[in-house]
């Protein structure tokens, strides 16, 4: 556990420079600089089966080898630190304690699809973690590994910060790509896709920090070693943040594929005072909700896929008895509406609607025709919303109804809350 | 072109051309709400989403581009049923208020739930508040039925280059207004935004509760305010011209329109139109009969005539009148009365670069094309404020830019359209000849000129060579404040370009030696190479909508129809075979002449059709005092005028809107315009009365209609053309060296001590001419004049916003409302022309051309100071 990605974030002095080249930092670096060519390095990350970490789970490699293939000039990379994504925070300790093994990870990256400049776009709300980044991109620049002719190679490379404005739309890459651009957060139609008409219009490749983090341990102990971890068509370490009722919430870097039992009771210490346990959501708030019954699940792409839900970016969020699933719908809701950024009429209008009539329905004013509405909503909704947060927006609504249609019926027909604990307001 | 099938039809299409389209050509309907042809792919409220084969979810029609094998369905129970869902989203809170929505019956979303929709609504929740703004002087915003299609922004941003409308808040809160925020749009007011909401979002104030649309007729014409010569369609209804609309596919403006040409319209309605003849009985204008009046006019020219000869008669002509107004007014001047003292508003300016074209291409009729600016490489926008002056001109500047072109903006102050340029040059006011000849200068110089070019006009260019040489850089850097660098970089940019525009303004024509700047400009053309190849123009801008078909049909003593030399036996011989009567030979008097003509006791009396001398002449000079010394004065206009009230009889005549027949525009254009109303009152067309008076002059010219006379004009312009000389620029590179060197002459202004500031007059975007005047639009949003002045000069002066400053000179002075604008440089102030009071133009002098007697009264130097109110 947590030897790869987060091995360093309990050493003194993590963000420094020095603390980092004591340890090797850098070589990774210099090795792809001085032995491989940037199509080699493209290659190598291809063969290790590395996919993007920010949800999606693209084939990295395939992403860059599309960007280097378009021959429009300047090409970007995007640093995706937009972690906004609710109950994830497994990138945020790479940025704030590690920066320099991410620096040199988009230093790699950048190399190898030929980029001129990467922006790490980051959310507003990290305001120390953009600090560390600065101080730290300020360092790299200094030692040389930043900007003209690198480690003296014909490679020039700048990084620069820049902070979100707080937008969840953001983390999405055209939506980056526009706010970055200075614009409203909206997502851009596709196609053309990023890798070749993205920032500026020019090819752009957009990674999370996650994925980025990766790439130096991948240059140095090869590809072969980071597909012997985990399952074949998805290896390496994952890095999962529980959050809820565990007694031991936080990130754990695991193998990819590590049991959701394993996760929750082996890691974060089982369900707080002895409760029982109610639902997982498994990959952050727009993965769909989980039962008991799938907690022997692989946490996996495709494993999670398998039983109706998604990996996601890996934000697992545990829930015990005491927890009423109309609230937590109503509180997942009232967020993807507060975050629907307007575009498209099904997302923005299709959100607020269902926050209303949940909000109803908590409040024990709901209808029977409520929950066949609701499914209805959510099927005009499902694919025809521009962008991915429609359909994440409708999956806590679907999956609660699913699993959880008791809950629903108790608040429609007992007007009361299915759960008898004092803090049941919960769902209010 | 590629094949794929739509609903088991194949359909042919264009490689990449959208799937609405395609569909649309194939006849097949798609619903799209946020899709426009005009914008950008938008892909937001997702009505238009079909199934396409191979793909796992619906996809927008208005967002995917067409390739070959694609199969489409647009027609099954899922896409009703997502169709169906997607209204009812646009609906939630959309208020269910069609009868009271001015939108009503032509509203998209109408129309739509009416097709696809339910006819129940399932949102019973709690509707949210919207803005409703009603603050603003044209546009009414009503959130509430906004479906945030963003088309309003897109339109401003992607095809007017405003970018003054923006989306703000987010989600179900999202909602549209000014980028500043507020209420006000305070911007260029195009209008474009209410035209192409398609909902009853923004609504037009003029229009609102006018009507519902099926109740209007719609009459396909064109603008009557500048010479871009929009197009557009009148909406009427029982006489009342209730609106302007346009069609994004029609005219060079394709569906834009400025203020003036969106909201100017009510001119045509307003009260004060004349609506019967006046005559002049004792001191008073009384009404008349048409029958009287002319009976008046007739026998008056009669008598002038008999004592006088047929020279004591002049005639002006307004550059806002029809080609056949304008033709049968000079054939009426020339064969009716026997005169070539005939004259139009062209004299005020357009006449020098016209004359000076003219000069250098000969009898090749002048065309250039706004298309040409829209795809040029580089332009070179010389002393006009052209997106004021000329907003659809301004546009395709704005467009050019944007799509890369070089652009290179060279004027007095800080233009609008010099965000979008490279080069923004603010050259001192009076230096624009030394910014000219630097330029020339720098081409031949520094080697940038035509190689091909001057192997042909080697002796040419060498003469302008010896020319420019006496100029420095210093003194061009001196005079006009730019660097010989930036001189260079101007010349060589304009030099490398493969479609080279060159605009010019107000700046160059309506200034002193304007003749001589336009072929100075004509010279950069030439030995540029950028004069005959395709898509390379020379543009100079008109400010009134028809003065170049004033030029062409021949209202002006030294040009006869189709720009003939009135002068030359041989040419006035090819018009009176068609007219079957002589031409007069005897050199008519151009405007300043006729006037000059009335002081010393020559001109008796004077016809003016349109213009109002003594409303726009400096009240000191001496034309104002000829207007009073007339025997006999006869006014045709559409309000009464100044000018009016010194007339012996007041003919009322027709506007744009209530006549046929044809509008030049400033490319050459000539485009049709059709009566959409019966006359106002009992006003008549113009030709009309030149009919009825020639016939009681006892030389009856009778048409059935302005088509008639627009076959004859063809008639004697296509004679014209059969003249075949060769090529003029052939000769004009013969020019002498003697002559070249005078048209490089500079002449130097030079401030008094006394009087340090130089004042310019010169026409604003919301308004020009008198018409906008009398029209609600322009007025709501521009109700006075302001003295524009920079922040420097208002502070040492004083002077804070919402002041008012005085204006001294030796002619007067004149109190008025500054605005203090740091795009106007120090020492020079601005004033709108079209405001007659405060009576600026009173502390203008007149200056009159030498080489084409073009009269100019737009400048003046006076001091300022602040003027303190009494108590």
């Amino acid at each position: 556990m947590n030897d790869i990605l987060l091995k360093n974030i309990n050493k003194q002095n993590s963000t420094d420079i020095e603390t980092y080249l004591k340890d090797g930092g850098y070589k990774p670096l210099e090795k792809a600089l001085k032995e491989y060519t940037p199509k080699e390095v493209i290659d190598i990350v291809q063969k290790s089966g590395l996919r993007g970490r920010g949800g999606a789970g693209f084939p990295t490699g395939k992403k860059w080898e599309f960007a280097a293939a378009d021959k429009n000039t300047p090409r970007y990379l995007l640093c995706n630190a937009d972690e906004g994504e609710p109950g994830t925070y497994k990138d945020r300790p790479i940025i704030e304690k590690d920066p320099h093994q991410l620096i040199e990870g988009i230093i790699i990256s950048g190399y190898a699809i030929g980029a001129a400049a990467c922006y790490i776009y980051i959310r507003g709300e990290y305001v120390y973690g953009a600090d560390v980044l600065q101080k730290a991109i300020a360092q790299a620049y200094k030692k040389g590994f930043l900007g003209k002719k690198i480690l003296g190679k014909k490679f020039d490379f700048d990084l620069y910060v820049h902070k979100g404005a707080g937008a969840y739309v953001c983390g999405e890459e055209t939506a980056l790509i526009e706010s970055l651009e200075g614009k409203r957060g909206q997502s851009r139609i596709k196609p053309p896709f990023p890798v070749n008409v993205g920032v500026w219009n020019k090819p752009t490749v957009i990674n999370n920090v996650e994925t980025l983090a990766n790439v130096s341990h991948i240059i140095k102990n090869g590809p072969d070693w980071f597909k012997s971890m985990g399952p074949e068509k998805c290896p390496g370490p994952k890095i999962y943040s529980i959050s809820g009722h565990v007694n031991k919430p936080g990130n754990y870097e695991l193998i990819m594929g590590t049991s959701l039992k394993d996760l929750i009771y082996k890691y974060a210490g089982g369900i707080k005072d002895g409760k029982k346990l109610k639902a997982v959501i498994p990959g952050g708030a727009s993965t769909p909700v989980l039962k008991p019954e799938h907690i022997e699940v692989n946490m996996d792409y495709e494993s999670v896929g398998a039983v109706g839900s998604m990996l996601g970016s890996g934000a697992i969020m545990v829930m015990d008895e005491t927890v009423c699933m109309v609230g937590v719908t109503r509180r997942l809701l009232k967020f993807f509406a507060h975050e629907s950024c307007g575009k498209c009429s099904p997302c923005r209008e299709g959100t607020h609607w269902l926050v209303q009539i949940l909000d109803r329905i908590v409040n024990n004013e709901g209808k029977t025709e409520d929950i066949d509405l609701m499914l209805d909503i959510c099927d005009n909704m499902r694919g025809k919303t521009f962008c991915p947060l429609g359909d994440g927006a409708i999956n806590p609504v679907l999956s609660t109804i699913k699993h959880f249609r008791d809950e629903y019926l108790i608040h429609i027909e007992e007007k009361r809350c299915p759960v008898n604990y004092p803090h049941s307001e919960y769902c209010l | 072109m590629v094949k794929l099938t739509i609903n088991n039809k194949i359909v042919e299409a264009p490689d990449g051309m959208l799937l609405t389209e395609a569909a649309k050509m194939a006849g097949i309907e798609i619903p799209t709400l946020c899709y426009h042809p005009e914008l950008q792919p938008y892909g937001g409220c997702r009505l238009c989403l079909v199934r396409i084969e191979k793909m796992p979810k619906l996809q927008t029609a208005c967002t995917t581009r067409v390739c070959d094998n694609m199969v489409v369905t647009t027609e099954s129970p899922e896409i009703a049923k997502a169709r169906k869902g997607m209204l009812e989203f646009v609906l939630t809170y959309h208020p269910l208020d069609c009868p009271i929505c001015d939108k009503g019956g032509e509203c998209e979303l109408q129309n739509l739930v009416f097709k696809f929709g339910s006819g129940f609504r399932r949102y019973a929740e709690d509707i949210e508040e919207y803005t409703i703004d009603t603050n603003d002087p044209l546009i009414d915003r009503e959130l509430d039925r906004c479906v945030r299609c963003l088309r309003c922004v897109r339109v401003c941003d992607e095809v007017q280059g405003v970018t003054n409308l923006t989306a703000y808040n987010r989600g179900s809160h999202t909602e549209i207004g000014p980028f500043m925020g507020g209420s006000i749009f305070d911007c260029e007011y195009c209008g474009s935004c209410v035209a192409i909401c398609p909902v009853g979002a923004l609504t037009s104030k003029l229009f609102k509760y006018k009507a519902r649309p099926w109740q209007t007729k719609r009459t396909d014409t064109i603008c009557t305010y500048c010479g871009c010569g929009c197009q557009f369609a009148l909406e009427t209804r029982d006489g009342d011209v209730l609106r302007v609309v346009t069609d994004y596919e029609k005219g060079v403006n394709e569906g834009s329109l400025c203020t003036r040409g969106r909201f100017g319209y009510s001119f045509v309605n307003n009260k004060k139109r004349l609506t019967a003849p006046l005559i002049k009985t004792n001191t008073k204008l009384e009404p008349t009969s048409w029958d009287e009046a002319t009976d008046i006019i007739a026998d008056r020219f009669k008598k002038i005539i008999e004592n006088n000869g047929p020279d004591a008669i002049a005639g002006i002509i307004t550059g806002h009148c029809t080609n056949e107004d304008i033709y049968l007014f000079q054939k009426f001047m020339r064969l009716a009365i026997g005169t070539n003292n005939i004259d139009s508003a062209a004299r005020f300016g357009y006449v020098n670069a016209m004359s000076a074209i003219k000069q250098v291409i000969g009898s090749k009729r002048f065309e250039a094309s706004l298309d040409d600016v829209a795809n040029a490489d580089v332009i070179l926008s010389i002393s006009t404020n052209i997106t004021e002056v000329n907003p659809i001109a301004g546009l395709k500047v704005r467009r050019a830019a944007k799509r890369g072109a070089v652009l290179i903006v060279a004027d007095v102050q800080d233009t609008d359209i010099a965000k979008f340029a490279s080069q923004n040059l603010i050259i001192k006011s009076g230096s624009e000849r030394w910014f000219i000849h630097g330029l020339v200068k720098a081409v031949i110089e520094k080697g940038f000129y035509d190689k091909k070019i001057y192997k042909d006009y080697k002796k040419f260019i060498d003469n302008l060579e010896n020319i420019v040489k006496g100029l420095s850089f210093k003194e061009i850097e001196e005079k006009t404040g730019i660097s010989e660098k930036d001189i260079i970089e101007a010349a060589k940019a304009y030099s490398k370009a493969k479609k080279g525009v060159i605009i010019f303004g107000q700046g160059i024509t309506h200034q002193q030696d304007g003749y001589k700047s336009s072929l100075n400009l004509l010279d950069l053309c030439i030995i540029t190479g950028n004069i005959d190849s395709k898509g390379t123009a020379i543009l100079p801008l008109c400010d009134e909508n028809n003065e170049y078909g004033a030029l062409e049909m021949g209202a002006a003593p030294e040009f006869l129809s189709g720009f003939l030399n009135a002068g030359a036996a041989k040419d006035r011989e090819i018009i009176s075979k068609i007219w079957d009567k002589k031409i007069p030979a005897k050199k008519g008097l151009t405007m300043p002449e006729i006037f000059n003509g009335i002081l010393k006791g020559k001109i008796k009396a004077l016809y003016i059709i349109g213009e109002n001398p003594a409303g726009t002449f400096p009240q000191k000079s001496e034309f104002y005092e000829a207007l009073q010394k007339l025997d006999f004065l006869v006014c045709q206009d559409l309000f009464p005028t100044a000018t009016c009230e010194l007339a012996d009889v007041v003919l009322p005549a027709s506007s744009f809107a209530e006549k046929d027949g044809t509008f030049t525009n400033m490319e050459g254009r000539a485009q049709k315009i059709e009566a959409a109303i019966n006359p106002v009152g009992d006003s008549r067309p113009d030709w009309q009365i030149f009919s009825a008076l020639s016939e009681k002059m006892g030389y009856p010219m009778d048409y059935d209609n302005a088509d008639a006379i627009l076959k004859e004009i063809a008639q004697v312009i296509e004679g014209c053309n059969s003249k075949g000389e060769g090529s003029a620029i052939e000769n004009y590179v013969k020019t002498s060296v003697k002559e070249l060197r005078a048209i490089y002459e500079r002449k130097e202004e030079k401030a008094p001590a006394k009087f340090p500031f130089k004042l310019m007059l010169g026409p604003v975007l919301f308004h020009s001419g008198k018409l906008s005047g009398y029209s609600e639009g322009p007025v709501r949003i521009l109700p006075e004049g302001r003295l524009k002045i920079n922040p420097n000069d208002a502070d040492r002066l004083g002077i804070i916003e919402g002041d008012k400053a005085l204006l001294k000179n030796a002619n007067g002075e004149v109190k008025v409302k500054v605005e203090i604008t740091d795009r106007m440089p120090e020492g020079l102030l601005f004033y709108p022309e079209h405001f007659m009071y405060p009576a600026v133009r009173n502390l203008c002098k007149i200056d009159i051309d030498k080489d084409t007697k073009a009269n100019y009264f737009k400048s003046a130097f006076v001091a300022v100071e602040r003027h303190v109110p009494e108590h």
